[in-house]
């Protein structure tokens, strides 16, 4: 016989101690092990949940860079085409520009052979006092678009205003109650409204449009315009677009500055680029909130775990008091015997060892269990974790030491008065 | 085998001072059965542990074998009780946990015996527990107990027995049965220093002694 023989034996006797000794190992390991788990769990799910959204962000992202460069192939620029003696500060001011320009310009530039425009669209435009109806606006004289004749001809983009008819910017049409169809007078013409313009949110708004020729007529301005709009200036291909078709105009109207005007595409672009970086910013506020949730997960354990575990040893330590005090007369004869102190203290302590290794092993799987049903209580949605991921062989080797180091800790002292107990006091008794 | 000599225990308890030994020597030969006699408070089970190397004497000295087992370290001395030194209580001091055979082999861890389990089975049958020999205690009658504990005491073939009130819970049959194999120890050898009030013993042992406030009357 083995004096492990008499440890086995005294477990297999006392098993309520040892199981309730095993069942505080189980709690300790288990509620580390479950901690850790849980915030594996909290990783994992962060990762899927991120992966799910990096990767929705991807695809939103290349969507809109196809969208992008289709639209970029159809980019064009527009450019402001006025007279040069027109300062650029008092356009920004006024909104408008002020000096004038001959209306044959637009026909000498139809007829030149530029190649790098497709329309061209005069516009005669002023602030005015609308006296009929009491405020200002800002009226604008416009034919439609000229063709560029050695492009091939497309479908205009801006509709010409038909003489004797009236287009009116949001503000205006709202503002008077007017719709298509009714009738206007302006200074002192009549005109038919052609069409109300929806919201824009710029100076449109408050802009009503006429065709050139009974513009020039009201301003006293025949034969004059003060600005031309060139329509898709579009060269793919072509490094310094701008500057070339700036050169190109300049050779053929001596007399005129070229401007670039924002185009729609360019702001649909702009819209497109913040679209994707609000989809970067999502993706980067749902990291924020997923690390202060795993943060306060954290917390919770670092104050948790701790507790469980001391509470754990120091009931430990207190069945292992019970369990000296039940064993008085047994390490008495065993004393008297001759059992040294070292073998008295291997009886209480490989105890412990078991107990610990025990504890140990059923607290890992413990926790793992709790821990993933917890994770699935709070995360919700965690299907496709597998066990396997959540099992981490480095914390199953801590747990396999930690806890028998604690056991044998917690037993250390009642083990050590076991030891030193006199056997004489016990067999004394009668 | 063991010789005392003029040994003195003074219990310090907190109201008075008892002197549980005063000046008691005595030895027992191999071969002999040594009874003391007492009435309770006499001094003999104090005698018996300090006999057993359990109780250091405040004064005198104790030798067994010719070794003083006080002048040993803690783990040593235990060593040398288990070597030399066999203990049998009234009260058995069995292990409720191990059964018949586990109790009686217990001592043999301290020795590694060689064929400790042939050993132990002799003693079974020697005591007549064969059909109990893989019963616990809580299963065995008063008599198989104290049968237990002495087959226990033989198991490490020590030099000396020391038995306090042996037969103190016995009936007349299993007394006689414990008194019988004491001095069947002493008749081959052994030394026996057996401590009761149990005036049938007498019959059996070499010779008996008397304690009294703890001072040996006769010799």
């Amino acid at each position: 016989m083995k004096i492990w023989h008499i440890m086995v034996k005294e477990i297999l006797h006392r098993w309520r101690q040892f199981a309730l000794g095993l069942f505080a190992v189980i709690v300790a390991i288990g509620s580390l092990t479950g901690a850790l788990t849980l915030l594996k769990v909290h990783d994992l799910h962060t990762q899927m949940i991120l992966t799910e959204k990096e990767e929705e962000t991807r695809k939103k992202m290349a969507l809109l860079e196809d969208e992008m460069r289709k639209a970029t192939l159809k980019l064009s620029f527009n450019l402001l085409i006025l007279p040069k003696e027109q300062s650029i500060r008092d356009l920004h001011l006024k909104g408008y520009p002020s000096e004038y320009m001959p209306e044959e310009y637009v026909t000498r530039l139809a007829d030149s052979g530029i190649v790098l425009v497709r329309h061209f669209l005069p516009s005669l435009q002023q602030r005015i006092k609308w006296p009929e109806k009491k405020r200002t606006i800002t009226l604008v004289g416009t034919r439609g678009e000229v063709p560029n004749l050695h492009k091939n001809p497309r479908v205009p983009l801006v509709q010409p205003v038909p003489p004797g008819t009236i287009v009116l910017g949001y503000g205006l049409h709202q503002s008077l109650g007017m719709k298509v169809g009714d009738k206007v007078e302006l200074l002192g013409r009549e005109f038919n409204v052609h069409e109300c313009y929806e919201e824009r949110g710029s100076v449109d708004d408050f802009t009503a449009w006429i065709y050139l020729r009974e513009a020039q007529e009201l301003l006293d301005k025949e034969g004059l315009i003060n600005a031309i709009l060139a329509l898709e200036c579009l060269c793919p291909g072509v490094d310094d677009l701008l500057g070339k078709i700036r050169n190109q105009i300049e050779q053929i109207l001596p007399g005129t500055q070229v401007i670039e005007k924002g185009t729609k595409a360019l702001a649909r672009a702009e819209a497109r680029v913040r679209v994707g970086q609000e989809a970067k910013a999502a993706v980067e506020r749902e990291k924020q909130h997923r690390a202060e949730m795993r943060s306060e997960r954290e917390f919770f354990a670092a104050v948790l775990v701790p507790f469980v575990v001391v509470a754990c040893a120091v009931w430990v330590g207190l069945l292992g008091f019970n369990n000296v005090r039940d064993r008085k007369a047994e390490i008495g004869i065993q004393r008297a015997m001759g059992f040294r102190a070292g073998q008295i203290m291997f009886l209480f302590l490989s105890k412990s060892l078991i107990m610990g290794l025990l504890g140990g092993v059923l607290g890992i799987f413990a926790g793992l269990g709790f821990g993933s049903w917890l994770g699935l209580v709070l995360e919700r949605d965690i299907e496709g974790i597998a066990a396997a991921e959540l099992f981490n062989p480095s914390l199953f080797l801590l747990a396999l030491v930690t806890a028998p180091v604690l056991t044998v800790i917690s037993s250390w002292i009642p083990a050590m008065i076991a030891a030193q107990q006199d056997p004489v006091v016990v067999l004394r008794k009668k | 085998m063991l010789d005392v000599k003029d040994i003195t225990k003074i219990y310090h308890n907190p109201n008075k001072e008892v002197k549980a030994l005063d000046g008691v020597s005595l030895n027992v030969d191999p071969g002999e059965f040594v009874a003391v006699e007492g009435s309770s408070g006499s001094g003999k089970s104090t005698l018996l542990f300090a006999a057993g190397s359990l109780l250091a004497p405040d004064e005198g000295q104790i030798l067994i074998d010719g070794q003083n087992p006080y002048a040993l370290s803690f783990n040593e001395r235990a060593k040398f009780r288990a070597e030399k030194i066999g203990f049998v209580f009234q009260q058995f001091h069995l292990i409720p946990y191990l059964s018949v055979l586990e109790n009686i082999l217990m001592p043999s861890i301290l020795m590694k015996l060689k064929n400790a389990h042939d050993r132990a089975m002799q003693l079974i049958e020697r005591f007549g527990l064969s059909e109990r020999i893989g019963h616990v205690l809580a299963e065995l009658s008063i008599g198989e107990r104290q049968r237990t504990a002495l087959a226990r005491a033989f198991m490490n073939s020590p030099n000396i027995i020391l038995a306090d009130e042996p037969t103190g819970n016995l009936d007349r049959e299993n007394a006689e049965i414990v008194i019988k194999s004491l001095a069947e120890f002493a008749s081959t050898g052994g030394s026996v220093l057996l401590v009761t009030h149990d005036t049938h013993a007498a019959k059996y042992t070499t010779r008996t002694l008397h304690l009294e406030n703890g001072k040996i009357r006769n010799d």
